[in-house]
């Protein structure tokens, strides 16, 4: 059963690669070139997954000021990788585990003490990442360790692939069809509440799509980066538009973008794919942070600035 | 006929011995309060009387620690569900920064309907609501007189603004029951005169309008029935019998400086 399953999933796989190589083969033969190798292939699906779920939901971590729980649970993945190694489970499932665990931990201590959300992160996530740590120092050689923090999508295979595509197509999924449940919780969860809406469900599910994105994208990016994929795309958009369908959709893309750019930079220049992709994002945050229409830092001096003009041509 | 007549004698909000509380502190204690349907009710108090307190638990956002709230007869998560509660937050409580239009917002006041059609078409996006919502959006942006701004993004409106596309929210839900918390702070003269002209309006449907205000002498002026609460209800009746200043200087007054040093920071309370 579940290796049929297996089977199928790998079909699916390779028949995406294959439409993606009839794209990537109408490119300029120097660009095309590096993706003729099947790591790269495999390498370049992985990163459009990744770079896709991973921008689609940072516009939500941006609305929703969740950028520090996306670190904590990201940290708190570690210990659950380390886990699964040592009892020889996927490793996703510990993931998975640790990460959800630390996110409902994080509650927990919010609401039954005085200590506010971000000392909480910040105690819950360091505990679970020196868990992590201590684990692996045991177990694991440090490559692998340093593969975890930061990602070697090169190096990618199918189950973390399939993992990939489950995240993209669930989050995708349940932000169409949830679209105006989404909405009306991030902008005034009092509002949800009044139109009988379970916040706690909303809630509870958004941290959860949260860690599932990002142990699906711990093999691209790593653990200590995936939170630039789930902060970045998000608030360069956010500095771009005045709708949030139009967010959603270009934070999608900025993510996808960024992480092919960075792959294709990462393999040309022979550098970490992790950071390749980072300094990628944060290049468009930077061009949007000065020359957005209306928000950019430059735009609006310019303007100023023939604003201040204006009158003095004319006296 | 008798059917509105038997609605009508049904009171729109039924609580019974309610009490919430903040960590281990009662913001309301052991609450006793019907409101009758189809009436303008201003709920009055002292900054941390736990006006907004009582709004949130009717609007489920808070659980009461004991006690309980039916609207129209039902249980109120029932009623929630149904539609048939509206709420208009303090504009404070709203990030405006967040990439909505006007239309988008009074839009979301038609969401709970939407769901309630069942079947595919509560999965559909928004920009595929069918002519019956966005014919409602459009008459409650009329009714604020904001129609000419339903593709403005949010984050340039001014004060008075925000409080009508809020008070259109709420008007786009078409619930019975609306309530609204402090709608008429920091708007100008124009935006005031036209929120109360709205809420009459409302009234005058039939629907029943629940305002939390610390404003006296507009609740004198405008409300039906006034309900004086200070963590529990002081007193519930005619606005001008109620709040006159005699009344105020005795019972309300004797019991807000009775209050105040056991409570001396209830707006921090309120904030969460």
């Amino acid at each position: 059963m579940i290796e049929s399953l297996q089977g199928a999933g790998e079909a699916v796989i390779d028949l995406l690669i294959a439409a993606m190589m009839v794209l990537v083969n109408l490119l300029p033969e120097a660009l095309a070139e590096p993706f003729q190798y099947r790591f790269m292939q495999r390498a370049l699906l992985t990163s459009i997954l990744v770079g896709a779920v991973c921008g689609l939901l940072s516009s939500y971590v941006i609305l929703k000021r969740w950028s520090l729980l996306g670190d904590a649970i990201s940290h708190a993945v570690l210990p659950g990788v380390a886990i699964a190694y040592l009892l020889g489970w996927p490793f996703f499932v510990g993931a998975f585990a640790t990460g959800a665990l630390t996110s409902l931990g994080i509650g927990v201590i919010e609401r039954n003490t005085r200590i506010k959300s971000d000392a909480a992160m910040g105690l819950m996530f360091t505990a679970a990442f020196a868990l992590g740590v201590v684990i692996i120092s045991q177990v694991a050689t440090s490559t692998h360790l340093m593969h975890i923090l930061f990602g070697n999508v090169l190096g990618v295979r199918y189950p973390a692939l399939m993992l990939s595509l489950f995240a993209g197509l669930l989050v995708l999924a349940v932000v169409l069809l949830f679209y105006k449940e989404l909405l009306v919780y991030v902008f005034d969860p009092v509002q949800a509440r009044s139109q009988g809406l379970n916040t706690s469900v909303i809630h509870y599910g958004l941290i959860l799509l949260l860690t599932l994105t990002i142990v699906a994208s711990l093999e691209t990016v790593g653990i200590i980066l995936v939170v630039a994929m789930l902060v970045t795309p998000g608030a360069t958009a956010y500095l771009l538009v005045n709708r949030l369908s139009t967010m959603l959709m270009l934070s999608t893309v900025i993510g996808i973008v960024s992480a092919v750019l960075g792959l294709f930079l990462a393999f040309q220049f022979n550098v970490a794919s992790g950071g390749a992709i980072v300094l990628v994002v944060t290049g468009f945050f930077l061009l949007a942070f000065l020359f957005a229409p209306q928000r950019g830092v430059v735009t609006r001096w310019i303007r100023r600035n023939s604003a201040q003009g204006l009158p003095k041509t004319d006296t | 006929m008798t059917a509105e007549r038997a609605s009508q004698s049904v009171p729109a909000v039924q609580i019974k011995g309610l009490s919430v509380a903040y960590d281990s502190e009662l913001v309301l204690d052991h609450i006793d309060l019907s409101l009758p349907a189809g009436r303008l009710i201003a709920v009055v108090g002292p900054n941390g009387a736990g006006k907004s307190t009582l709004l949130r638990t009717l609007v489920g956002s808070l659980k009461p620690s004991s006690g309980s709230v039916h609207v129209h007869g039902q249980a109120a998560e029932r009623q929630r569900r149904a539609g048939q509660i509206a709420y208009m937050p303090q504009h404070e409580q709203v990030d405006w920064d967040f990439p909505l239009s006007v239309r988008d917002v009074v839009l979301s006041g038609r969401y709970g309907r939407i769901r309630m059609e069942g079947g595919w078409r509560r999965f559909l996006l928004p920009v595929m609501a069918s002519d019956r919502h966005q014919e409602a959006v459009r008459e409650a942006l009329k009714a604020v007189d904001m129609h000419n701004h339903e593709q403005q993004p949010i984050e340039t409106l001014s004060g008075g603004q925000r409080k009508r596309v809020l008070l259109a929210r709420a008007l786009a839900q078409d619930a019975r029951l609306l309530l609204l918390d402090e709608p008429l702070v920091g708007v100008d003269r124009r935006s005031e005169e036209l929120i109360m002209e709205v809420l009459r309006g409302q009234r005058d449907q039939g629907r029943t309008v629940v305002m939390v205000t610390h404003d006296i002498a507009g609740a004198r002026r405008d409300a039906d029935i006034a309900v004086l609460i200070n963590r529990c209800v002081v007193g519930t009746g005619d606005p001008d019998k109620l709040l006159s200043d005699d009344m105020i200087s005795r019972t309300a007054t004797a019991a807000w400086l009775s209050n105040r040093e056991k409570r001396y920071q209830p707006d921090t309370l309120e904030v969460a």
